[in-house]
């Protein structure tokens, strides 16, 4: 898969639920490798931005699964089907995020400092993880995804939330009565 | 999820740098690199530059404190945090706090040992068993900055200045590729330098530095050719004419006072004596020739 077959808001499908997955066939595994393929062309095309999680519903599948890349370095995919968080813990945190099917905005998010999830990994064995920080905030954004939630339905009330992403790659913010509030692709 | 990515600017000059930063560049996007300006009389670019621009890296001119300040002032870097590596501009603190996060300096010692502009080679010349590196907050100050990490690795009998240097280059990636994500995740405490007091400096050799002084010790002797095996290098006189000395050993006891020289029966070992012990040169350069064992050289000299 390449970057034009990851969807962008106002595709419908993305506030959508996603479903379970039972088995994990060869048609799950071949789409898991063309996420991570998707992912990395999306990001080559990027000055200013890096790729760090992609959920199934992102390249219209509508399936519980997403990847994400957990090593500082960014080398390492890690695998989530059927994905729950079990447990949040800690305060809630605001920073920047930003969505592959969300052009040009990034919004300061509040999301739990730890969280606990449970998920089934390709080999179909079920595993739990603690995570804190970035990869807590990356495990939050991506669960929403399986359930038709994207990061803009957390600040949708929050009119200093909004920023868009500059050719030089510094954050602006977004003025929300103009660009946000009456947005018809975002909402 | 998408996240802007992380930048970092790059300050460095040398051929350590140009080492440093060709792995940085794999693994942290350079929003800039910042090196000195080559002086006039040299033709070819420094390694810096060229590894600048055949990856496409922007790259910045600084030469003095003062010209840095002043690019820093119209340049308005993005980055949280800048990597220092070979540099050779004293930053000032308007500079450092241009980064949110400071500079990192990659320094090649333990610290607080071997502060300073050369630590390599007085760490091969004090015959220590091993030195390290530092991951270190710059400071205004001459490399008292708090410390990310160090680690440390042994110095062989065998290492000179540029195979320790190699080995600290490395050492020094890893240590940047693991701990450089982690301080930017804010997951890294930076500590003060452990005993301050015990700190110990280098300084920028000269090339005096490599005459052979005789009197000292043939152990000293023998760490300062290792030392010095790129730059000045240990030269002396030998049958009138200036040798540079590449290799030697000890051997115990002295006959004769210090500088006296003395050859086997079999004209194979050129022996000299010191202030302690005595020196064998194994491998020597006469001014102008390729290098030689000390047998090849008793062929046309020392009759």
């Amino acid at each position: 898969m390449k970057k034009e077959d990851i969807i962008t808001l106002p595709h419908k499908s993305l506030r959508q639920r996603s479903i379970r997955i039972g088995i994990i066939t060869d048609d799950i595994l071949k789409l898991i490798t063309d996420m991570k393929s998707a992912m990395l062309d999306w990001e080559a095309a990027r000055d200013h931005e890096i790729t760090v999680g992609l959920a199934a519903v992102q390249v219209n599948k509508l399936l519980r699964i997403f990847i994400i890349r957990d090593k500082p370095d960014h080398s390492a995919f890690a695998v989530f089907i059927n994905p729950e968080i079990t447990k949040y813990e800690g305060k809630l945190i605001e920073d920047y995020e930003g969505c592959l099917s969300i052009k040009d905005i990034y919004g300061l998010v509040p999301r739990y400092e730890k969280v606990r999830v449970r998920a089934m990994g390709v080999d179909g064995k079920i595993f739990t993880v603690k995570a804190s920080g970035d990869i807590a905030r990356i495990l939050q954004h991506e669960t929403d995804h399986t359930n038709g939630v994207v990061f803009i339905d957390h600040i949708k009330d929050t009119p200093d939330a909004f920023y868009q992403l500059t050719e030089k790659g510094n954050l602006h913010k977004l003025d929300y009565e103009k660009d946000i509030r009456n947005n018809r692709i975002l909402w | 999820m998408k996240k802007t990515s992380e930048t970092i600017v790059f300050f460095g000059s040398g051929p350590v740098a140009a080492a440093s930063l060709g792995h940085l560049s794999e693994v942290f996007s350079i929003e800039a690199v910042i090196t000195k300006a080559r002086a006039a009389h040299h033709r070819v670019a420094a390694p810096v530059e060229i590894l600048a621009s055949t990856k496409d890296l922007p790259l910045l001119f600084a030469n003095t404190r003062q010209e840095l300040d002043e690019l820093l002032e119209k340049t308005n870097l993005k980055s949280r945090v800048g990597v220092i590596v070979d540099f050779g501009v004293i930053v000032s603190q308007g500079a450092i706090d241009h980064f949110e996060l400071g500079i990192i300096n990659s320094h090649f010692s333990l610290l607080p040992e071997w502060r300073g502009a050369d630590p390599i080679t007085f760490a091969v010349l004090s015959g220590q068993p091993k030195t390290g590196v530092s991951l270190m907050l710059i400071e205004p100050t001459l490399d008292t900055g708090k410390i990310l990490t160090q680690k440390s690795l042994p110095i062989t009998p065998k290492d000179t200045t540029p195979t320790l240097t190699d080995k600290l280059i490395n050492l020094s990636n890893l240590l940047l590729a693991e701990y450089l994500p982690q301080y930017l995740e804010g997951s890294v405490k930076p500590r003060s330098q452990p005993h301050p007091d015990r700190a110990t400096y280098s300084r920028k050799l000269t090339k005096e530095d490599g005459t052979i002084n005789w009197d000292k010790s043939a152990a000293e002797l023998e760490r300062e050719i290792r030392a010095y095996a790129e730059w000045p290098r240990s030269r002396t006189m030998l049958d009138n004419k200036e040798v540079i000395v590449v290799a030697a050993h000890v051997v115990p006891g002295n006959n004769d006072k210090p500088g006296a020289i003395s050859i086997d029966e079999k004209r194979s070992k050129i022996t000299v004596a010191t202030g302690k012990d005595s020196l064998q040169i194994d491998i020597l350069q006469p001014a102008g020739k390729k290098a030689m064992t000390a047998q090849a050289f008793l062929l046309g000299n020392l009759k």
